[in-house]
C-alpha cells in the first residue's frame, strides 16, 4: 500500500435512453482531464430505457465491498448490479398494473409504472438475506430497495429470507399520482415526493404514513399562484446549531430545497411551517436536478436550458455558475470527497467541473442521450484485492472475471491519454502501467 | 486537485484550441508588444517587406517549376489549396462516422425510425402565426406545391399546444408553423409528432417563385430530396427531421428535387427541376456532330435560408421543456471556424 500514494481514479456511471450504462473513468484522481468512457454495460435497446439509477453501500463511501448500483428500466423492473464490474446481483420485477388504473390509455398505463424515484435502504429495514454481518465469508448483504412510480405507488422490496435471488415486497403505499421526483433522507427514513398537480409531501418509509404536507408559495400581488409542479428535491443538512433560536430550526429531515417547473427554487422547513421559507426565481427553464455538496450548505442546480448554478443555502444567494452546456441538464452528481461536480446533459456530454473554481476539468462525449448519472466507488487497489483473495479464498470464478474486467477498465483510459501526450508525457503514468502489468502477471501466476 | 494543468487556465474552457494554435505568429502578433508607435511601425514595415519578398520568391519558384513540368510534359506540382473556413473547420468529436454502430443503433430507434422504415408515411400540417398578411398566403400556397403531403389549416387563434394535441390525434406526423412579423416571414417552428423533437428556425432571404426569373412550375410528383453536409449528431437529427417531411419513395419521373444545403450552419432551401438534355455538339477537328447528354437545372422556388435556434426534446413547450441544443451566443460563438450542424 505504501507504494501508491496517489488518489484512486475517479469513476462515474451514466445511464442512457438505450438502456446502457457507461462507465467514465480517469487515469487517476489527479489527472481528471484524462476522463474517458472505459466500458459500456448493456446493449443499445430502447425498450431497456433506464429511468433512474441509485448507488449505495452499507457504511459510507469507502465501503466498496457492499456497494450496489440499482437501475430502473422503463418497464418498471429494477436491476441490482455490482458497481465494480456490472454483473447482475438481482432483479425485482415490475409491479403488475392494478385493475384500478387500467381504465386509461395504454400510453398512460406504460408511463404509470415508470420509476421516478429509486433509493437504497441499508440497515434496520433492509439487509434481510445476508445477516452474517461482519464475516468476510459469503457475498455482502443486499439492501432493501425503495421505488416510487409515476403512477404514485411507493414500495419497499427486500431480498427474501429463504431463497437467494427472490424479492418480497415489504411495504407498499400510495402517494399522489404524477410523481416527478423524490428524495430520501436515510437519517430519519423520510421520503419526499414531488409531483405535478400536488404539492410536496413527506412520508415515513417504515410505516408509509404521511408525515407532512407542504403548501405552495403565497399568491402574488394579483392573486396568482403557480400550479403545483415540483421537479427536483434535495434534503438539506440541519443548520449548524445557532442556539439562539432554541430548537425551532429544523432537525435532520426537516429542511428541503425544491425546484419547480416554473423556474422557482423553494426552501421548505417542516419545523417552521407549511409555506416555503424562501422562494427564488431562477433561470428560464424547468429546474431538472439538484445536488448537495457534502459537508457544506451549497446546492448545485441545473435546468432544462442548460444552466447550472450553485446556491448557498445559508446566505440564500447564487454564488456561481458553470457555463458551456448546449443542452438541458439531466443529472448532477458531486463527488463525496473530492471537489468535483459531474453533469450530464441532453447535448450528450458528460462534464466534470471543479466545484470551487467552476473550471471545466473534462468533457466526455457519450454518443447517446443520458438520463441519470452517479459517482461510482473507486476500484480497490491491486494489493488490497490480493490480500482479500488470500484471506477469503472464496470459491469464485466471477471474482476472476471481475478482476480482469477491472484491469481492462483501468488501463483503457490511460492508453488513450498517452497518445495525446508526447513520448516524454508522464513518467508516472508509464511507471504506473508497468506496475499494473507486473501486478496483473503476479496475480495470474498465483 | 491542486495541480490543474496550465492548459486549463484559459477562460474559454469549453472549446478546442484557439484559432491560430500551432501556426507561426503573424507580423502583427510579432510587433504588437512594442509600445512605441514609431518603432512598432518601422518594425512592422520591415517584417512585412521581408514576408512579401519571401512570398514573391516562392511564387516565382513555383511558376518556374510548373513551366518546367509543362516543357518536359510531366505532372506539374500540386497546386496549394487555399485555406477556407470550411476546410479549416475545427474538429468536432460529435461528427458521425459511417461505421459507428452505437450511433446507428440510436438512430435506428429514434423518433424518425418509423418514417425511414416506411411504416409511417408523412402527413404534414402547416399553419401560421396568429395574424398574417398576403405574403404568407402566397408563400404557403407555394409551399403546398413543394410538399405534396401537406395540409394547410388556418390558425384561427388556437394556442400552439392545442394544435399539437389536435394534430397528434389526427395522425399528423409533422407540424410546421410559420411566423410573420411586420409583413416579413421570419420564423419556422417544426414539430415532429407525436413525441418531438421540436426545432425552432430563423427564416430569412425568402424569395417567392414569382420573383425568380425564369422559374418553372411545380408538378404534383413526389420530389426527390437532397440533404447536404448534415454531419454532426445535431446535424443528423435536423436532417432526419427535414427528411421526415417528404415521402421515402420519390417519383423519379417528375425530376423534381428539393435541397436542404447546410453551409456554416445556415440551411439553404432550394427547389428545382432537372433535365438530362440530349444535344448535338460539334467537336473540334471533327466534321460530324456528337450526341452529348447534359444535365440542366431550372429553379422552381420558393427559396429561403434557415438557421437553427433551438432543438427541444418532446413537443412544443418552451418554458417547461428540455432542450437538446440551444443557441447561446456568448458561449458558443467563440470561433468562426466552429460549426454545430
Amino acid at each position: 500500500m505504501a507504494a501508491d500514494k496517489r488518489d484512486p481514479p475517479l469513476r462515474l456511471v451514466c445511464s442512457d435512453e438505450l438502456g446502457q450504462l457507461k462507465v467514465v473513468q480517469t487515469a487517476d484522481g489527479d489527472q481528471l482531464g484524462t476522463a474517458a468512457v472505459a466500458s459500456t454495460w448493456g446493449q443499445p435497446f430502447k425498450l431497456q430505457w433506464i429511468d433512474c439509477i441509485a448507488l449505495g453501500s452499507a457504511s459510507g463511501i469507502g465501503d466498496t465491498a457492499s456497494a450496489v448500483l440499482a437501475v430502473a428500466r422503463c418497464s418498471g423492473s429494477i436491476e441490482l448490479l455490482s458497481p465494480l464490474a456490472g454483473e447482475l446481483l438481482g432483479t425485482i420485477p415490475a409491479t403488475p398494473i392494478t385493475a384500478a388504473g387500467s381504465g386509461s390509455a395504454p400510453q398512460q398505463q406504460q408511463d404509470a409504472v415508470r420509476v421516478r424515484g429509486l433509493h437504497l435502504l441499508w440497515g434496520a429495514g433492509g439487509s434481510g438475506s445476508g445477516s452474517n454481518g461482519g464475516g468476510a465469508e459469503g457475498p455482502p448483504p443486499l439492501p432493501s430497495v425503495l421505488s416510487v412510480t409515476e403512477g404514485g405507488t411507493a414500495s419497499v422490496h427486500a431480498p427474501a429470507a429463504g431463497s437467494r435471488g427472490s424479492w418480497e415486497q415489504q411495504a407498499s403505499w400510495q402517494v399522489p399520482a404524477g410523481v416527478c421526483c423524490t428524495a430520501y433522507d436515510p437519517a430519519t427514513g423520510r421520503l419526499a415526493v414531488g409531483c405535478q398537480g400536488t404539492e410536496l409531501r413527506l412520508y415515513d418509509c417504515a410505516s408509509g404514513d404521511l408525515v407532512f404536507a407542504f403548501k405552495g408559495g403565497k399568491p402574488n400581488s394579483v392573486g396568482l399562484v403557480d400550479r403545483p409542479w415540483n421537479t427536483a428535491i434535495v434534503f438539506l443538512p440541519p443548520l449548524a446549531s445557532t442556539d439562539s433560536s432554541g430548537g425551532s430550526d429544523g432537525g435532520p429531515g426537516d429542511r428541503l430545497l425544491v425546484g419547480t417547473g416554473y423556474q422557482k427554487v423553494r426552501l421548505y422547513d417542516k419545523a417552521k411551517g407549511k409555506r416555503p421559507q424562501m422562494e427564488l426565481a431562477w433561470g428560464e427553464g424547468r429546474v431538472t436536478c439538484m445536488a448537495l455538496e457534502p459537508q457544506s450548505h451549497r446546492v448545485w442546480l441545473g435546468n432544462g436550458l442548460g444552466q447550472i448554478e450553485v446556491l448557498d443555502v445559508v446566505s440564500r444567494r447564487f454564488s456561481g455558475a458553470v457555463k458551456g452546456l448546449a443542452g438541458g441538464v439531466r443529472a448532477l452528481a458531486v463527488h463525496p470527497t473530492q471537489p468535483v461536480l459531474a453533469s450530464v446533459g441532453l447535448d450528450r456530454y458528460l462534464r466534470l467541473h471543479a466545484t470551487h473554481s467552476r473550471r471545466l476539468l473534462a468533457k466526455v462525449y457519450c454518443k447517446t442521450l443520458p438520463t441519470d448519472a452517479s459517482m461510482l466507488p473507486p476500484i480497490e487497489q491491486q494489493q488490497e484485492r490480493k490480500q482479500r483473495r488470500r484471506k477469503g479464498a472464496a470459491s469464485s470464478e466471477d471474482d476472476d472475471d471481475e478482476e480482469e474486467a477491472d484491469e481492462k477498465q483501468e488501463r483503457a483510459p490511460q492508453r488513450k491519454h498517452s497518445k495525446h501526450r508526447g513520448a516524454g508525457g508522464s513518467k508516472r503514468q508509464r511507471d504506473n502501467r508497468r506496475r499494473q502489468q507486473g501486478a496483473g502477471g503476479e496475480a495470474r501466476s498465483n | 486537485m491542486v495541480s490543474l494543468g496550465k492548459k486549463r487556465q484559459r477562460d474559454e474552457d469549453d472549446d478546442g484550441p484557439g484559432p491560430s494554435g500551432n501556426q507561426a505568429p503573424t507580423v502583427g502578433q510579432q510587433t504588437s508588444h512594442i509600445k512605441n508607435k514609431q518603432v512598432r511601425g518601422a518594425k512592422y514595415a520591415k517584417l512585412k517587406h521581408e514576408k512579401n519578398k519571401l512570398k514573391k520568391k516562392e511564387r516565382a519558384l513555383r511558376e518556374k517549376e510548373v513551366a518546367r513540368a509543362e516543357e518536359l510534359g510531366i505532372e506539374p506540382p500540386p497546386k496549394p489549396v487555399p485555406k477556407t473556413i470550411e476546410n479549416t473547420r475545427e474538429k468536432d468529436e460529435t461528427m458521425v462516422q459511417p461505421d459507428d454502430a452505437e450511433v446507428a443503433a440510436d438512430e435506428d430507434q429514434d423518433e424518425f425510425a418509423e418514417h425511414f422504415k416506411r411504416v409511417r408515411p408523412p402527413n404534414v400540417l402547416i399553419t401560421t402565426s396568429y395574424k398574417v398578411t398576403g405574403a404568407m398566403y402566397r408563400f404557403i400556397s407555394e409551399l403546398l406545391e413543394v410538399l405534396p403531403c401537406a395540409t394547410y389549416y388556418k390558425r384561427q387563434g388556437y394556442p400552439l399546444k392545442k394544435i399539437v394535441e389536435y394534430a397528434k390525434s389526427r395522425d399528423f406526423t409533422d407540424l410546421m408553423v410559420f411566423n410573420e412579423d411586420r409583413k416579413q416571414i421570419n420564423g419556422l417552428l417544426l414539430v415532429h409528432l407525436p413525441d418531438g423533437p421540436t426545432a425552432q428556425f430563423r427564416l430569412s432571404n425568402l424569395v417567392l417563385s414569382n420573383d425568380i426569373k425564369g422559374h418553372a412550375r411545380a408538378t404534383s410528383h413526389r420530389p426527390e430530396l437532397v440533404l447536404n453536409n448534415f454531419d454532426t449528431r445535431l446535424g443528423h437529427r435536423v436532417g432526419r427531421m427535414f427528411a421526415s417531411l417528404f415521402h421515402q419513395d420519390p417519383t423519379f419521373r417528375g425530376r423534381r428535387v428539393v435541397t436542404f444545403h447546410n453551409q456554416r450552419d445556415f440551411i439553404f432551401f432550394r427547389h428545382h427541376r432537372y433535365i438530362f438534355e440530349e444535344r448535338q455538339k460539334k467537336e473540334k477537328g471533327k466534321k460530324e456532330k456528337v450526341n452529348t447528354v447534359k444535365a440542366r437545372l431550372q429553379e422552381i422556388g420558393p427559396r429561403f435560408t434557415l438557421k437553427l435556434q433551438s432543438l427541444q426534446k418532446g413537443t412544443f413547450n418552451s418554458k417547461g421543456g428540455e432542450f437538446e441544443w440551444m443557441h447561446k451566443a456568448g458561449e458558443q460563438d467563440t470561433s468562426r471556424r466552429k460549426f454545430q450542424l
